[in-house]
């Protein structure tokens, strides 16, 4: 899985699969993110958490190369993220068109359109890669379904399946359980920890701080600046939470220092940065 | 048995006839197969707009003394990317910026063929089409036009189908989305041109659309619609010619209400997504609660 070199830019040997140095984002003289700086080295699977507004889909598309930095410099394996075709976005409010007459086969197929390459059609053993791929996120049972016929948990394992197939290193995910039940939840978290065991590093923008300090080994906690990186122990700590959430958060004395009760959740962030 | 059969050869003992034949068939195959991503992208709009747009493309083509497919094609080309343009660079939205294009453009067609003398003839020949004066020359050009469309298709149909699905999808995968874009708007200039002595330009778009989204309608993958889309175009090219033959309807007209009444035909009795189905199994879970 990680020995696959994009044709498209090459890796760096021993760069690490995102490097963030000082990224800042403004829009019509709005700052949305500011200064960022981060290393996040290869299979890890960090939850990216904050307020409404912090700058978490913002941060994922700056390291999908979808937009452009107004300040500082991303780096994916040692390059800018615009020439890679090893990162997989799968975004929180899709722009997917459900009416597409397509089934789940060839949807999951879509993230191999490099490998395969233009003027040419999908061989054996795309299929047969795709069919396995299917496999991992448990929907070959589903393969000839049309895509706009599955649940929403569903559509987030066939978006896992395409980036299994597109052989991508780095998966970035907003808010891909939100709205999902636990056993979907659970699903896709278990996936998602393969992804991790193949070296595959993820991302993963949730407003769910439970969630995030139960199920990831690392946490992105965010508004605007990056607040605190490091694992959920210590990047969830009190004071940070207060200074990222001010008073939306509620705390309440637990065994171990803090029991976090709510959040508001999460939608319509960033609604003016549609790509 | 006999009377059948003279009944359906008849038509197409005149050469003008079997002419008018190829080209509807031309059209009644290509239209539907690019009309699936009009259909899915929902361009029709666009797709109307842009046919009259190269109303004076033709006009200054006539004028020059040039084939109308190149003033057609030349002014569908800079159109789109215009259209392209305004709604990018300010705030008017898509619809918008195509409908001021639109009918600016199509206002200075009619303008300057009012200023010929030829006016009400060349004007509904444009407009509705003109089948039976389709010569060996057009026919032609139509098949090459129409080849180069399919094969084009062909080629790059993953990555269209990937632009129609999610079009962040095709940036995140570093497809050249401005690339397959224009391409896309080009091959429906072409198209428009293809068809405009078939249907004309006021009917192109009812080939566009109308037997794609009855294939739409009955199939579940974009191969299938394509295919099941241009066998509907065709069909209705053909009784569409006998209509206007035996009957004495305009050509161009007879063809897209065959189309519009097999439209109607599937739109009430298609399987799932039918709207009797819809009805019938409406009225089911109705029943059961």
């Amino acid at each position: 899985m990680t020995n696959i070199i994009s044709h498209f830019q090459k890796h760096d040997a021993g760069a690490s699969p995102i490097h963030l140095n000082n990224v800042s984002l403004r829009y019509n003289g709005i700052s949305v993110l500011e200064e960022i700086n981060a290393d996040i080295p290869a299979g890890e699977h960090i939850a990216v958490v904050g307020p409404n507004g912090a700058g978490k889909t913002t941060l994922m598309k700056l390291i999908a190369g979808l937009i452009e930095p107004t300040q500082g410099e991303i780096n994916i394996f040692g390059h800018g993220p615009g020439g890679h075709i090893c990162i997989a976005y799968v975004p929180q409010r899709s722009q997917v068109d459900w009416d597409v007459p397509a089934n789940v086969a060839e949807v999951v197929m879509m993230g191999r359109i490099h490998q395969i390459g233009f003027f040419h059609w999908p061989t054996r053993v795309d299929w047969t890669i795709v069919g396995e791929a299917l496999e991992r996120v448990d929907m070959s049972a589903f393969s000839d379904h049309r895509i706009g016929e599955l649940s929403g948990g569903q559509q987030q394992r066939v978006f896992l399946a395409q980036a299994l197939s597109q052989e991508a290193e780095v998966v970035l995910l907003d808010e891909p359980l939100t709205g999902l039940d636990i056993l979907s939840q659970n699903a896709i978290l278990h996936i998602l920890d393969d992804l991790r065991h193949a070296g595959v590093t993820v991302l993963t923008a949730t407003h769910d701080l439970n969630l995030a300090a139960k199920h990831f080994d690392q946490v992105m906690l965010l508004n605007r600046r990056l607040i605190s990186y490091g694992p959920a122990a210590t990047a969830l700590s009190q004071e940070a939470l207060i200074q990222a959430y001010g008073k939306q958060v509620h705390m309440l004395p637990g065994a171990d220092g803090a029991l976090i009760l709510s959040d508001t959740c999460c939608e319509g962030e960033d609604e003016f940065l549609k790509s | 048995m006999n009377e059948l059969l003279s009944f359906l050869i008849e038509p197409f003992q005149y050469s003008f006839m079997l002419r008018g034949l190829w080209a509807s068939l031309i059209v009644g195959v290509i239209c539907p197969i690019l009309g699936a991503y009009v259909v899915l992208r929902g361009m029709a709009f666009f797709g109307d707009a842009l046919a009259h747009i190269i109303l004076p493309g033709v006009v200054i083509a006539f004028l020059l003394g040039w084939p109308y497919a190149v003033g057609a094609l030349i002014f569908g080309v800079l159109a789109a990317l215009l259209i392209g343009f305004i709604s990018r660079r300010t705030d008017i939205k898509d619809d918008t910026a195509i409908g001021v294009v639109f009918a600016g453009a199509f206002a200075l067609g009619i303008a300057l063929i009012s200023l010929q003398r030829s006016y009400a003839v060349d004007l509904t020949h444009i407009l509705f089409g003109d089948l039976l004066g389709v010569s060996n020359s057009d026919l032609m050009l139509m098949g090459i036009l129409g080849f180069l469309v399919l094969v084009t298709v062909f080629a790059f149909y993953k990555e269209f189908l990937v632009l129609s699905f999610d079009p962040i999808l095709a940036k995140t995968l570093r497809l050249p989305v401005n690339f397959l874009q224009n391409l896309l708007l080009v091959l429906l200039a072409v198209v428009i041109v293809i068809s405009l002595q078939a249907v004309g330009v006021a009917l192109v778009l009812a080939m566009l659309v109308t037997p794609a989204s009855s294939a739409y309608l009955l199939t579940r993958r974009l191969p299938n619609m394509m295919l099941l889309g241009a066998l509907i175009g065709a069909l209705s090219s053909v009784l569409g010619l006998y209509l206007s033959f035996y009957i004495n309807v305009a050509s161009g007209a007879s063809i897209v209400l065959v189309a519009t009444a097999i439209f109607a035909i599937i739109f009430v009795v298609a399987p799932q997504r039918g709207a009797l189905w819809s009805w019938l199994s409406a009225r089911r879970e109705r029943s059961q609660s």
